[in-house]
């Protein structure tokens, strides 16, 4: 993993060297940001489906913590990945220029879209889920922990989805948008965790069970996505349909492509029993990289271009990730 | 009170197959009900009354006599709709959904809480015919062929509503016919005279619980259930989209999908809970549905209430984000303006009284779950309602805005359809094994053989 991550890194450096002697800084910022949501994503999907199972209960989860806990293990490490972002603010939020010249109704939004009160919303927002996920690190208990948790994830994530993904189009707002942040983390959390089950070895009425699980998780995702485009598309309204129209022109259409094939891919082999008991991990790379597409699409088109430098700093961020992953996972098996 | 176990056991006892059927089938075959069911069925057969005198009323004098006027074309036409729809939807999440996530909880409850489903969909269907104000002409919902010159607006969730509506009706009503049918010939053959024998024989299909029936048997129940899943999410979904398509403030909101569901849900639960109380009592069924099952879906009611809750903070911070004058109007407006009383009882009810069910001690205790589970249900209905008419009544236009007020019809209609509904609930009592025989003897063989 840790080569892995490094190798990405590497090809992810030589994109964005260019890219900054170029002066294409701000595009940087975007794929930055891209790979710091998916990381983030990840980890704090892996909390949520830690605490639901501890509550639920469920052969299905018993496999799964270990690898649900290494995912949330890397929470600081995604943390420390959004610190560049913080300097450079104006790449990624239009609203940061003077107010007389942003439109009137992204001025009426000023008292909460302000650096200082972000800075404090994402300061907050991160303290508490280090805390959540040290203490998950021991192990979800349930209980009342459990639901607390899950209640302060689901209000954290909310900000986070508003202030991270909506706030870079001001003038765009939908009420489902955090929704479709949590099904992904989760949905992406679980395909992360499937793939790390699969090359330990898993038994076939487990895959039967978790593969069901993650196609239900799937379904959920789609289904929050739809009616999103379904509301939007109907309506016509100009300061909603222009986020679908901004994603599917300039080559972004070429994004959202990959990731429906990617998704209804992985959709349609988890459906089919022998697919999804015989090429398992397989099945889950191709989930885990259908979301990974997804968040991509939402985030980078709000994000200026070109989108080579884009992919250089996402691939760097990534790959550094992966790495820091890697070497905490060893420095844990020495330590066990 | 005194002693609470840590969880309690999804049935009291080691009842035996044949005991288990005695006692249900005896429930409906000695017909030895309690006073009190009669005088229940009485008073609600009056309210059925009510109903059929208020819709002649509504139905010759036409839809204003309900105080909708223009802006405020949908009153409680639409929020008696959606109420009753999200009742049905606990039917089919503790029958279908549950079977699915193999949870043997279910077992006692599934058969009621499905009548409950198919009664609470035929009440919603009637509210949209209703509201058409020509009600005689309903069948142009119908894809019918255009030599009647007229074709129906195929992008309008108006009118996927009668699709959706009729599909999950359908399904419910096989759902919950071939579930019955083992226990219709458990009737069958415990019947003593011939009407009976006749009635429950012809009902039972022939069911001589082979092993290759029950192979079929089982491939259909599983079947009809992965079919009615998704539409526990697609009805209330489409529902939601009769507000989201409208361009008034508090209707256009992504959220609504989801948050229509999980009220839908909300709602469901607490009428199970609502019917399932007093009917372990008066049947003295307690045993087979324990206060497992009372703390099972009180537990369902905090996730999905949580959900809600959600959704009313989404709604409320999102009006404001939208920089929308209009859309922060209407929510200020619905914290302070002429619906403000329907709002606060809401949200004490929903959100409020919620908070009760934290308490283990609250959740296992009957005559309290009773209460909160009836003001879960008021506070629904409100949500509802407020939902209904506070976009419409402050809209774009503040000279064009205008309010809706509730007349005699309204709670003429409502109540009657409460009384409809029950009165159903009475006669699926009397005539059907309103728990599982078949599913209840299973799980306490497997308990046995444990």
């Amino acid at each position: 993993m840790t080569r892995a991550g490094l190798i990405l890194a590497v090809c992810g450096l030589a994109l964005a060297v260019p890219a900054g002697v170029f002066g294409e800084g701000p595009a940087l910022a975007g794929g930055w940001l891209a790979a710091m949501v998916f990381c983030l994503g990840l980890s704090l999907g892996a909390l949520g489906l830690g605490h639901i199972h501890a509550l639920t209960g469920g052969r299905w989860g018993e496999r799964l913590q270990p690898p649900l806990r290494a995912l949330a293990m890397g929470l600081p490490v995604a943390l420390l990945l959004s610190l560049p972002l913080v300097l450079v603010p104006g790449a990624l939020f239009p609203w940061t220029a003077p107010a007389e010249t942003l439109p009137e109704v992204v001025r009426a939004k000023l008292p909460y879209l302000n650096l200082p009160f972000l800075y404090a919303r994402a300061a907050l927002c991160a303290v508490a889920w280090l805390i959540l996920a040290l203490r998950f690190a021991t192990g979800a208990r349930g209980g009342a922990e459990s639901v607390v948790s899950l209640i302060v994830l689901a209000l954290t994530v909310s900000v986070f989805d508003i202030d991270w993904l909506m706030a870079p189009e001001p003038e765009f707002y939908s009420t489902i948008h955090p929704l479709i942040a949590m099904a992904t983390m989760m949905t992406g959390a679980l395909a992360a965790g499937l793939i790390a089950l699969d090359r330990r070895g898993l038994e076939t009425e487990r895959k039967d069970d978790l593969g069901k699980l993650a196609f239900g998780f799937l379904l959920l995702w789609a289904y929050l996505h739809y009616m999103q485009w379904l509301i939007v598309w109907s309506s016509d309204l100009p300061h909603e349909i222009h986020w679908y129209l901004d994603r599917a022109r300039h080559g972004w259409g070429w994004l959202l492509g990959a990731g429906l094939v990617l998704n209804i891919g992985a959709g349609v082999a988890l459906a089919w029993r022998s697919v999804r008991l015989r090429r398992f991990g397989a099945v889950a790379a191709l989930l885990l990289a259908g979301q990974g597409a997804d968040v991509a699409w939402r985030v980078l088109p709000a994000m200026p271009g070109p989108g080579w430098a884009q992919a250089g700093a996402a691939a760097l961020a990534l790959g550094l990730w992966l790495a820091a992953l890697g070497l905490l996972r060893r420095r844990e098996a020495r330590h066990a | 009170m005194a002693d609470i176990p840590e969880r309690p056991p999804v049935m009291r006892g080691h009842p035996g197959t044949r005991e288990i059927s005695g006692r249900i089938a005896s429930i409906v075959l000695k017909g030895q009900m309690p006073r009190f069911f009669w005088l229940a069925f009485l008073a609600a057969f009056l309210l059925v009354l009510v109903l059929f005198t208020t819709v002649a009323w509504l139905i010759t004098q036409g839809v204003g006599t309900y105080g909708i006027n223009i802006p405020v074309a949908w009153g409680t036409m639409l929020s008696n709709f959606v109420w009753w729809v999200g009742i049905g939807h606990a039917g089919t999440l503790i029958s279908a959904v549950l079977l699915l996530f193999r949870q043997d909880w279910r077992a006692s409850v599934n058969r009621f809480a499905e009548a409950m489903t198919l009664f609470a969909v035929a009440m919603a269907a009637l509210f949209p015919i209703l509201h058409l104000g020509r009600p005689w002409f309903f069948y142009w919902l119908l894809p019918l062929p255009n030599t009647h010159m007229h074709w129906p607006q195929w992008r309008s969730p108006l009118v996927w509503d009668f699709a959706a509506i009729a599909t999950y009706g359908t399904v419910s009503l096989l759902f919950w016919y071939i579930g019955l049918v083992p226990d219709l010939a458990v009737l069958r053959d415990r019947a003593k005279n011939r009407a009976a024998q006749l009635f429950y024989g012809i009902l039972a299909l022939g069911w001589r619980g082979s092993a290759f029936h029950w192979a079929r048997f089982d491939a259909v129940y599983y079947l009809l259930a992965v079919l009615a899943t998704p539409l526990v999410v697609s009805v209330h979904s489409i529902v939601s989209l009769d507000f989201t398509y409208g361009m008034a403030p508090g209707y256009h909101s992504t959220i609504f999908p989801p948050y229509f569901v999980a009220g839908a849900l909300y709602s469901g639960f607490a009428m199970v809970l609502t019917i399932a109380i007093p009917l372990r009592r008066l049947f003295r069924v307690e045993d087979l549905i324990t206060k497992r099952h009372i703390d099972n879906g009180a537990k369902i009611m905090i996730a999905a209430g949580l959900i809600v809750a959600y959704g009313y903070a989404a709604e409320f911070f999102f009006a404001w984000y939208s920089g929308n004058p209009a859309e922060r109007m209407m929510a200020w407006q619905r914290l302070v303006g002429p619906y403000a009383p329907f709002f606060w009882v809401m949200l004490a009810c929903n959100v409020g009284v919620l908070q009760l069910l934290w308490f283990r001690r609250v959740r296992l205790w009957m005559p309290a779950l009773f209460v909160i589970s009836l003001l879960i249900n008021l506070g629904m209905w409100l949500e509802r309602y407020v939902i209904v008419v506070t976009g419409p009544s402050t809209g774009f236009l503040p000279a064009a805005w205008g309010t809706q007020s509730l007349q005699w019809v309204d709670f003429g209609v409502f109540f009657g359809t409460l009384g409809a509904f029950f009165a159903l609930m009475f006669l699926f009592l009397r005539i059907l094994p309103a728990i599982t025989i078949f599913e209840v003897g299973e799980l306490a063989d497997e308990r046995r053989e444990a």
